[in-house]
């Protein structure tokens, strides 16, 4: 089953998408691995947003648009969106 | 390290304010105390006190006694980026409760060189005029032929008149008939809500000009030259780069897939059209160009091009400024999804010179209002693009129905009936800007309690709900405290003045803006100085409030907010009980009684004088 990334602000102008999937086993799979998982798939993405595993500064991923996290080893399971946005809210 | 320069004069101010009497044209030059300018800063810090320190916190804001005050701070004119910054702070016609806005660029920098800290107007022109101030002479001419002219038309016909070196903030037809949510503009920029324009309209005075040769002198100018270097640098970083890349944009379709995007007067949190409103889409369908404030380093402005009316065909004289707040108001909460009506609607805004946050908010209010059958204006309906702009021209002139618009929507309510108040998107009178504050809570205290009214600038607690950890449908009594540190650090901002959008590039603010103060005043702050500073402005505010006749039963939020859920989102519902026990750890955590009243021996703890 696959987990849905959504791509917001910057993070969607880098890939060139609003959209990108991850497959995931019933456990659920880490952050950590979506990330290099979508390195692979948008190297663009990962050169502005990520670094080494993590998100950098400045970028949030939130779970359903529900929590919102940046710890790499947190899971997420199969079913789940996951939102990438830039951090900063105000406009 | 010292505060004083060898000719006696201070490091990054003036120490002086100027008085204006624009009856008489009469002015005087009032001395700052050194100690003040440390105690408030500057833009709303030291407005507030200023207007308190003229007494005009009873006085109705567009009585000719009222006192209108642009204030500049210590950094601008310094090296900082973002720095070209003015205050325009007054009692507010819309909510009868202090009101700071803030605008930006050369009118910041020319104002300062003026000699003064602070510009403060009084009185009332026996006929239109403008009033130009060049060092510390003052010359107040009658300017009927301007009367009726846009803000740009009018900025462009006084370049002309008076010449490029004067700098000019104006008021559109909205500021002359009073609109009570009328702005002050300079540069296409707007000092936007709350009303100042009245103000000024209501003095009989088009503009106020500024030119100056006095440039106060830095403590340290190559510390700070190298400082300002490094800051320009971190703002060329990912922090900011939404702004550059989307404006301030960016987050309409992210905040739209959280229910908290406002649409058709905060019944729903997501827009069917929102990707029509997205910058992501306009950037494919309009030529955009990009500008920048002066002296700012970012440039999150983003100009688009308008088409021709009735036709897809750009229109290549037509172009305007678009904000996520422009975007919002005139867009979903309006229920309006076509670009181009509202980019037109955006433009005649600033055109006009209204405020597009209470402009969205008054005319979709009313589009409920005539939904439900309670106001008997059958053209105005959610989602009619021409309507929008039908009631955008009418507010602006005070024509027809428009003059009741003109007044807000809490006083549209009162007048319509009905219990609608119930559900105009207002606190304090002040419209409520593009957060849901059913699905970002936090945010939603933020806007019961900042003394302007509903207000993402003062406050900016949407940080909190958008962080790692949040609990954006849950607020709990914990919340206060991240909330009271959002507002503690937009006063920080608003009174060196700082853009907000740099806040994300400084790891411990009050520590960095101490050392930019050291180097420009020679003052010896730190960062415990600057986070008590805070708290002394945001309670200096509070208590022009309490001299104005405030009243607990304001801080809180329309009966919609704590009574319904989203219509789209379920979970977008907020506890009335929870929002009181937040209210309480709010006052709490200020200092302040369980009612929200300042206690005479806070007042003095913080320096305030009483």
């Amino acid at each position: 089953m696959n987990i849905r990334v959504e791509l917001y602000g910057i993070p969607r102008q880098r890939a060139g998408t609003e959209l990108l999937h991850v497959s995931a086993g019933r456990d659920g799979v880490s952050l950590s691995q979506i990330l290099k998982e979508l390195t692979r798939q948008s190297p663009e993405l990962a050169a502005t947003c990520f670094d080494h595993g993590s998100l950098r500064s400045g970028y949030l991923a939130s779970i359903d648009g529900e929590t919102f996290v940046t710890d790499p080893q947190t899971i997420v399971l199969p079913g789940q969106s996951l939102l990438l946005l830039s951090a900063d809210v105000g406009g | 390290m010292t505060a004083v320069t060898n000719n006696g004069s201070l490091y990054g101010n003036h120490g002086r304010y100027l008085r204006i009497d624009v009856d008489s044209g009469s002015s005087q030059a009032e001395t700052i105390n050194p100690i003040t300018l440390r105690k408030f800063l500057g833009g709303s810090g030291l407005g507030t006190y200023l207007l308190l320190r003229e007494g005009v916190a009873e006085i109705e804001p567009l009585a000719p006694e009222a006192v209108l005050a642009f204030v500049f701070s210590p950094l601008v004119g310094s090296p900082l980026t973002t720095s070209a910054k003015f205050a325009v702070v007054s009692k507010s016609p819309l909510t009868n409760r202090l009101n700071d806005s803030l605008a930006s660029s050369r009118f910041a920098l020319e104002g300062k060189k003026t000699g003064f800290d602070a510009i403060l107007l009084r009185g009332k022109a026996d006929q239109p005029s403008v009033v130009l101030i060049q060092d510390g002479q003052i010359t107040i001419e009658p300017a009927a032929d301007l009367w009726g002219l846009s803000c740009p038309e009018t900025e462009q016909l006084l370049k002309q008149r008076y010449g490029p070196d004067y700098q000019a903030a104006v008021i559109g037809p909205a500021g002359e008939n009073q609109v009570r949510f009328a702005t002050i503009s300079h540069d296409g920029r707007h000092a936007g809500r709350g009303g100042s324009g009245a103000v000024l309209g209501s003095k009989n005075i088009k503009a106020v000009l500024v030119r100056g040769t006095c440039r106060a002198q830095w403590s340290q100018p190559e510390d700070l030259v190298e400082l300002a270097k490094q800051i320009s640098e971190k703002s060329f970083g990912s922090a900011t780069a939404k702004y550059r890349e989307l404006g301030t944009a960016a987050n309409l379709l992210l905040l739209n897939r959280l229910n908290a995007l406002p649409t058709r007067n905060f019944q729903q949190g997501s827009f069917e059209q929102a990707i029509e409103l997205s910058p992501e889409k306009l950037n494919v369908t309009r030529n955009k160009t990009r500008a920048s404030c002066a002296a700012c380093t970012i440039g999150c402005e983003h100009i688009y091009g308008i088409s021709k009316e009735n036709s897809a065909e750009a229109d290549d004289q037509s172009a305007t400024r678009l904000e996520y707040e422009n975007l919002f108001a005139l867009g979903s909460l309006c229920g309006v999804g076509a670009s181009d009506d509202v980019l037109r609607a955006s433009q005649r805004c600033d055109e006009l010179g209204l405020d597009t946050i209470s402009a969205g908010g008054t005319i979709a209010f009313a589009m409920e209002c005539v939904e439900r059958g309670a106001w008997d204006v059958p053209w105005l309906q959610f989602g009619d693009g021409k309507a929008l702009l039908q009631a955008i021209e009418w507010i602006g002139k005070r024509h027809d129905v428009g003059n009741l618009l003109a007044e807000g929507s809490r006083r549209l309510a009162a007048e319509i009936g009905q219990q609608t108040i119930k559900f105009a998107p207002q606190v304090k009178g002040l419209e409520i800007p593009g957060y849901e504050p059913r699905a970002l809570q936090t945010m939603g205290l933020g806007f019961a309690v900042a003394a302007r009214g509903a207000d993402h600038n003062r406050s900016s607690a949407y940080e909190v709900d958008i962080a790692e950890g949040s609990q954006r449908h849950d607020l709990k009594p914990s919340a206060a405290a991240q909330a009271v540190e959002t507002e503690n650090r937009a006063a920080i901002m608003d009174s060196l003045i700082l853009c907000k959008f740099l806040r994300g590039i400084f790891a411990d603010l009050y520590a960095e803006a101490a050392e930019m103060l050291q180097m420009v005043t020679g003052w010896d702050v730190d960062a415990k100085e600057m986070e008590e500073t805070a708290q002394r402005i945001v309670t200096a505010k509070k208590w022009f409030n309490v001299k104005a006749g405030w009243k607990p039963e304001e801080d809180t939020l329309p009966e919609r907010f704590l009574q319904e859920s989203l219509a789209d989102d379920d979970q977008a519902h907020m506890s009335e009980r929870d929002f009181k026990a937040a209210i309480l750890a709010y006052y709490r955590c200020r200092g302040w009684s369980d009612e929200g009243w300042i206690e005479t021996g806070h007042l003095e703890e913080l320096g305030i004088d009483k």
